[in-house]
C-alpha cells in the first residue's frame, strides 16, 4: 500500500475537510474527530504538520487492515496498490 | 451458542488447564481462583448464551483463542496508563479492564484519547462494576497471573497474534444525533454547569428542565460517522449541575439524541446479525440492559459482560463494542 507522504495535502484536507467520507473503520472516525478538534482549536502549520504526522502514521501502523486500505483511498483520493 | 456461563468449579478446571480467560463475575466468585492465565473484573450482567442474565453465582469466560501466539498481562494506574497503547502488540489486541469510579477510571476516560498511539491499536474491554443494589461491595479488578486484587487501576492482556490474523474493533450504536440544539462544553469532564446552547451560555440543568429533556436519552457527538455517547447521570438543581457516566469533551459538538421508539426493537435492528464465528469478545452498556430490557433477550450472536462502561479505543457509553479477528 502507498501512503501519501506527510506534506500530501489529502491529510489536513482530511482533518479539516468539509465533506466526510463514509469511513468504514471505527478507529479512523474516532482518530479523525479528534484530530480535527485540535486542528479547530490551534489552527496553525505546527498543529496541521503534527496531526498530518500522527494520520499518516496511523495508515501506517493499519496497512494490512482492508478498511483501512479503503479509508486511505477515500483520504488520498486515489486507488491504493495492495 | 457456545457456552459462556460457567461454573466456579468448571472455571478452576480452565485455569489450570493453562487456558487464557477473560473472566466477569461477582467478587466472591473471583477472589480465591488459582493463579493462572487469567484477568478479571467484577459484574454481575451478563449476555448468556441464552440471553440477557444476571448471576451471583456463574462466572462468564471468554477465552483467547488458541491460535493466539503470546500473551502478557500488565497492570497501570493513572501515573502509567498513557503507556497502554504502545504496550499493546504489534499483531494482535488488548483486552483492558478497569473498576469503575477509580482514579483510573477517571484518567483513561478524560485523558485517552491524547495517550500516544491513540487507536493505532485495538483496545477494547470494559468497566468493572457490582449489582446495581449492592450498596457495600466496591468494583474490583483481578491479576490472575499474580492473584492481585485492585480497586485502583487497569488490568489488561496484550495478546500477539500471527501475522495472518487481524483484529478489529466496532461498535453498534442505536442513537443518532436530534436535530436540535447544539451544545458544547467549556471543558472536559464528567459534570457540567454552564454551557453553551446555539453559541450562547446558558445553565445545562435550567436547559434540561425548561426543554423537558428525558435523560433517558442522552448527548451525541458524532465523529466523522462514529456516534458517541455521553449518558446522564444525574442533576442537582440546587448547584444547577449536571453529572455524567462518560466524560464531555470541550469543543465537541454534542446534540441530544433523537428518540427511540422502542430500545429493544431499534438494538436488535442494529446488531449485526453475521458477525458472531468471528467476534472474540464483546461487551454491552448496563443501560442498554436496563432500557432496552435485555434480561432474557439474545443480542444477536453476541455474549459478554454488561458493563458500567465500554471500551472500544476509548471510554464509550451506552454502547455494544465488540472484536473480530479475520484472517488476511
Amino acid at each position: 500500500m502507498i501512503i501519501p507522504d506527510e506534506s500530501d495535502p489529502c491529510w489536513i484536507k482530511a482533518i479539516s475537510g468539509d465533506k466526510i467520507p463514509n469511513y468504514e473503520m471505527l478507529a479512523t472516525k474516532i482518530l479523525l474527530g479528534r484530530l480535527s478538534l485540535l486542528y479547530e482549536m490551534e489552527p496553525s502549520a505546527d498543529t496541521a504538520k503534527k496531526c498530518a504526522a500522527e494520520l499518516r502514521a496511523f495508515f501506517v501502523w493499519n496497512k494490512d487492515l482492508p478498511k483501512a486500505q479503503a479509508d486511505l483511498e477515500k483520504i488520498s483520493g486515489k486507488a491504493v496498490q495492495k | 451458542m457456545k457456552k459462556v456461563l460457567f461454573t466456579k468449579d468448571e472455571v478452576i478446571k480452565l485455569i489450570t488447564a493453562g487456558k487464557k480467560l477473560i473472566l466477569a463475575s461477582d467478587e466472591k466468585n473471583l477472589v480465591d481462583l488459582p493463579t493462572g492465565n487469567w484477568i478479571a473484573g467484577t459484574i454481575p450482567y451478563f449476555m448468556g448464551e441464552s440471553g440477557g442474565v444476571s448471576s451471583h453465582d456463574l462466572i462468564f469466560v471468554t477465552e483467547i483463542p488458541d491460535f493466539a501466539l503470546e500473551f502478557e498481562v500488565k497492570v497501570y494506574d493513572e501515573s502509567n496508563i498513557h503507556h497502554v497503547y504502545e504496550d499493546c502488540p504489534r499483531h494482535g489486541y488488548s483486552v483492558i479492564v478497569i473498576p469503575a469510579s477509580c482514579d483510573t477510571h477517571f484518567t483513561f476516560a478524560l485523558k485517552a484519547p491524547g495517550f500516544s498511539g491513540f487507536a493505532t491499536r485495538p483496545l477494547i474491554g470494559w468497566i468493572a462494576g457490582v449489582d446495581l443494589n449492592d450498596e457495600k461491595n466496591t468494583p474490583k479488578i483481578f491479576d490472575g497471573t499474580h492473584r492481585r486484587i485492585l480497586d485502583n487501576g487497569a488490568v489488561v492482556m496484550h495478546i500477539t497474534l500471527p501475522t495472518n490474523k487481524l483484529a478489529e474493533i466496532d461498535i453498534v450504536n442505536i442513537f443518532e444525533q436530534g436535530d436540535g440544539d447544539t451544545i458544547t462544553f467549556p471543558e472536559d469532564g464528567f459534570k457540567a454547569t454552564n454551557v453553551m446552547i446555539n453559541g450562547q451560555t446558558k445553565n445545562f440543568a435550567d436547559y434540561l428542565l425548561e426543554n423537558t429533556v428525558d435523560t433517558r436519552l442522552l448527548l451525541v457527538t458524532n465523529l466523522y460517522g462514529a456516534m458517541i455517547n455521553t449518558s446522564f447521570k444525574s442533576m442537582d438543581f440546587a448547584k444547577k449541575e449536571v453529572t455524567f457516566y462518560a466524560p464531555v469533551f470541550a469543543g465537541l459538538r454534542y446534540k441530544i439524541a433523537k428518540p427511540v421508539d422502542d430500545y429493544s426493537v431499534s438494538f436488535m435492528k442494529d446488531v449485526p446479525a453475521g458477525e458472531g464465528e468471528n467476534v472474540y469478545f464483546a461487551c454491552n452498556c448496563i443501560l442498554n440492559f436496563l432500557y432496552a430490557g435485555l434480561e432474557g433477550k439474545k443480542t444477536g450472536k453476541f455474549t459478554g459482560p454488561i458493563t458500567f462502561g465500554e471500551i472500544a479505543y476509548q471510554l464509550m457509553n451506552q454502547t455494544l463494542a465488540y472484536l473480530t479477528i479475520q484472517d488476511i
